[in-house]
């Protein structure tokens, strides 16, 4: 034990995972800055994307709207909530296809082209215990309560009319088990893909590079800032911060991919049942009380020891 | 005393001194260092040591990367080595940019607060007379809407104004940076307060006048469509205000690079306007899209930042309507209500205007010269100091 030595916040340049790969891209060739290379394709992507989903989503809902010449009734709030049930399917569809198409397919094509054809050996797409992948699952959920709590305390604070919250939460709601599917696929399936490879697989992994353990911190902030939902910043922020400390004890993106999936599954279920007026649901939406999130939040907190613990055998030489 | 690499005499006071060795400036210090030999007769430097600077000819006189320069003339840019270069300069130049950012900017824009401010409360104060009164605006209400105006008009110039002069500064330092020298903030402050600053407001009267005279062009031309009912000479209108608008923007373009002309090269107002169409020519598509994609990333940077902070600062006024909405949903019908609201409201536009504008101040310009450098190699049009404009540096200058 004496002689086992610990990286933590070393460069992950120096660990052994990073050895094996051939960095022959063209960014690394030329000796380029490494933080330059996570910016660049971190701003640019995400720009791509949520311009092209803005475009996209006005082309669809005019077309839709044109052709099958809808007409909305009551006030500015009612037109919205209309308009939102209607056209929630052509919204998802555009979520999926820009999340798979400018944000996935770009992140690919940069790693390969700048950085190393060993693409996902690169991102780490590699196997990793289960054990690492269920406590991931699990301290998520066990932090989802104190999540949810510093939401609810903002929008409580700011009193935000139940109209507005109803035409939000209309997105996510599921009246039948067929749109609950497609929901899955689209709210849950589709970020835990895309979403992570874009921001543990290529920025944080591009950073851990330079900044080692600081990485994961800057990338959880920043996964708070890109979703622009500033009532849910500091929410995201930490779950951003959960989901990026995954990937960098485990060096895998199992563990986050599935901590990803699990927080937005909880999230569709909760608008599920609740639209099917079920107890738990309603409860879960309304005010949590403190104690359960100090409880969850002590389990949490243990839980996370645990991780550090159990992956423990990647930072040792 | 002499330069102990050009033997010239060197002005006093201006020395640039290592271990008791004098020069001229730091580029004859690096000569001096690197082994280099000034010959007079030809102007030119000869290495005798075996640069590995050389360029593709082999010619080892004429080094291809210049010491501290951030590109090599030979090589010209990808789009990563665009960003990867425009990052580097951000980085570099970052603490003297964000220090004439804040000396131009935040008077400006606290003037452009108020300005903002006072105009909406005068709308505000107007509603509410029109709310309580029946009777029409006298002479002196009148006079208070012409005066927000005119302080709103005043606002928005010295906001600009400020804006114009920060630029010049941050444009000024990482041209210098960029070809491998350091300005100090004091001459980028005389850079700001010359006759550049002058020479800028007139680019920009000239393209004013330009586009007054496509707008005339363009009102001409509707005008002459409504003459008789010839429906060839409508489409033959629509035809030419198309075309009009087209070249405009081809224009505009083609004069992307005018302000970084004027203050790299040292030209004349006129001769800026060739020098960035000469340029450009040959790569307008390529410095289109480029710019487009380089202007939507930088937006899209500054939104994430801007968008938390503008919540927190309309944070009490978001807090004030949804109470309205929440209490009596008649309120948001009632002008009383909705004027006392606006009433501040702007101020915290004015802020997030600021905001914004300062973050791209610190980010657009550098982008922008290096694709005016990027452009420059591609039309080989980098100049290699000669031993005798390097002479002519500034001694205060030195490498990074």
């Amino acid at each position: 034990m004496n002689n086992e030595i610990t990286q933590n916040n070393a460069p992950e340049m120096k660990s052994p995972q990073n050895s094996s790969i051939d960095f022959n891209g063209s960014w690394e060739k030329k000796n380029r800055s490494i933080t330059a290379a996570a910016f660049t394709g971190l701003i640019v992507i995400g720009a791509i994307y949520f311009n092209v989903q803005s475009i996209l989503l006005t082309v669809f809902i005019s077309a839709y709207k044109a052709i099958f010449n809808i007409h909305f009734h009551g006030d500015i709030f009612e037109k919205i909530k209309q308009a939102t049930n209607l056209f929630k399917t052509p919204i998802l569809i555009t979520v999926v296809l820009t999340e798979f198409l400018f944000m996935l397919v770009p992140t690919l094509w940069i790693v390969k082209k700048w950085h190393t054809r060993e693409v996902l050996k690169y991102i780490r797409i590699r196997l990793c215990s289960l054990n690492e992948i269920l406590l991931a699952v699990l301290i998520t959920i066990f932090s989802l309560p104190f999540c949810y709590y510093v939401s609810e305390l903002l929008v409580r604070s700011l009193d935000i009319p139940e109209v507005f919250r109803d035409i939000g939460s209309q997105l996510f709601a599921a009246k039948t088990s067929g749109q609950f599917i497609f929901l899955i696929f689209a709210i849950a399936v589709t970020p835990a893909i895309c979403e992570e490879i874009f921001f543990r697989g290529y920025f944080q992994r591009t950073m851990e590079r330079k900044i080692g353990a600081k990485s994961f911190i800057l990338t959880g902030i920043l996964f708070g800032l890109f979703h622009m939902q500033p009532l849910s910043l500091v929410a995201l922020s930490i779950l951003g911060i959960l989901l990026s400390f995954f990937y960098y004890r485990s060096k895998s993106i199992f563990p986050s991919s599935a901590a990803h999936f699990t927080n937005n599954f909880i999230a569709i279920s909760l608008m599920y049942t609740q639209s099917n007026s079920s107890r738990i649901g309603v409860m879960l939406n309304g005010s949590i009380p403190i104690s359960i999130v100090i409880i969850t939040l002590l389990i949490s907190s243990m839980l996370i020891l645990l991780y550090i613990n159990i992956t423990q055998h990647n930072f040792t030489v | 005393m002499k330069c102990e690499y050009c033997h010239k005499e060197i002005p006093p006071g201006t020395e640039v001194t290592v271990n008791n060795h004098y020069f001229c400036n730091s580029l004859h210090r690096y000569y001096w260092e690197n082994g280099q030999v000034y010959d007079s007769s030809q102007s030119k430097l000869n290495s005798n040591t075996n640069s590995t600077q050389q360029n593709s000819s082999g010619d080892s006189n004429e080094p291809s990367i210049h010491p501290g320069r951030m590109f090599d003339v030979q090589k010209s840019m990808t789009l990563g080595d665009i960003f990867s270069t425009s990052f580097e300069l951000i980085k570099k130049t970052f603490t003297r940019n964000i220090i004439i950012a804040i000396v131009f900017l935040i008077p400006a824009g606290i003037l452009f607060a108020y300005g903002i401010e006072s105009f909406f409360s005068t709308i505000s104060a107007l509603t509410k007379h029109s709310i309580n009164s029946a009777d029409d605006f006298d002479i002196d209400q009148l006079t208070l809407v012409f005066k927000g105006m005119g302080l709103y008009f005043l606002a928005i110039s010295a906001f600009w104004l400020g804006y114009q002069a920060a630029v010049i500064g941050i444009i000024k330092i990482g041209c210098t940076t960029i070809n491998g020298e350091r300005i100090s903030i004091n001459q980028a402050f005389k850079k700001i307060f010359s006759v550049t600053y002058f020479q800028s407001l007139g680019q920009i009267l000239l393209i004013v006048l330009i586009f007054a005279a496509f707008i005339l062009a363009v009102i001409i031309i509707a005008a002459l469509m409504n003459i008789g009912n010839f429906i060839l000479l409508k489409f033959i209108g629509v035809l030419l205000i198309i075309a009009a608008v087209v070249f405009l923007i081809y224009l505009i373009f083609r004069w992307y690079f005018i302000l970084i002309a004027l203050i790299n090269d040292d030209l004349g107002v006129i001769d800026t306007f060739s020098k960035s169409s000469y340029v450009i020519n040959g790569y307008w598509w390529r410095t289109l899209g480029i710019v487009i994609l380089i202007s939507i990333a930088v937006n899209f940077a500054i939104s994430i930042i801007t968008t938390p902070i503008s919540f927190v600062l309309l944070w009490g006024h978001l807090a004030q309507y949804f109470k309205m909405m929440n209490g009596n949903e008649q309120a948001l019908n009632d002008p009383k209500l909705f004027s006392g609201f606006m009433k501040s409201y702007f101020s915290f536009f004015g802020i997030i205007i600021i905001l914004s504008n300062f973050l791209q101040l610190l980010i657009m310009p550098l982008f922008k010269i290096v694709i005016y450098y990027d452009l420059k190699i591609r039309k080989h049009d980098i100049k290699e100091p000669s031993v005798e404009s390097s002479s002519s540096v500034n001694p205060e200058l030195s490498f990074e």
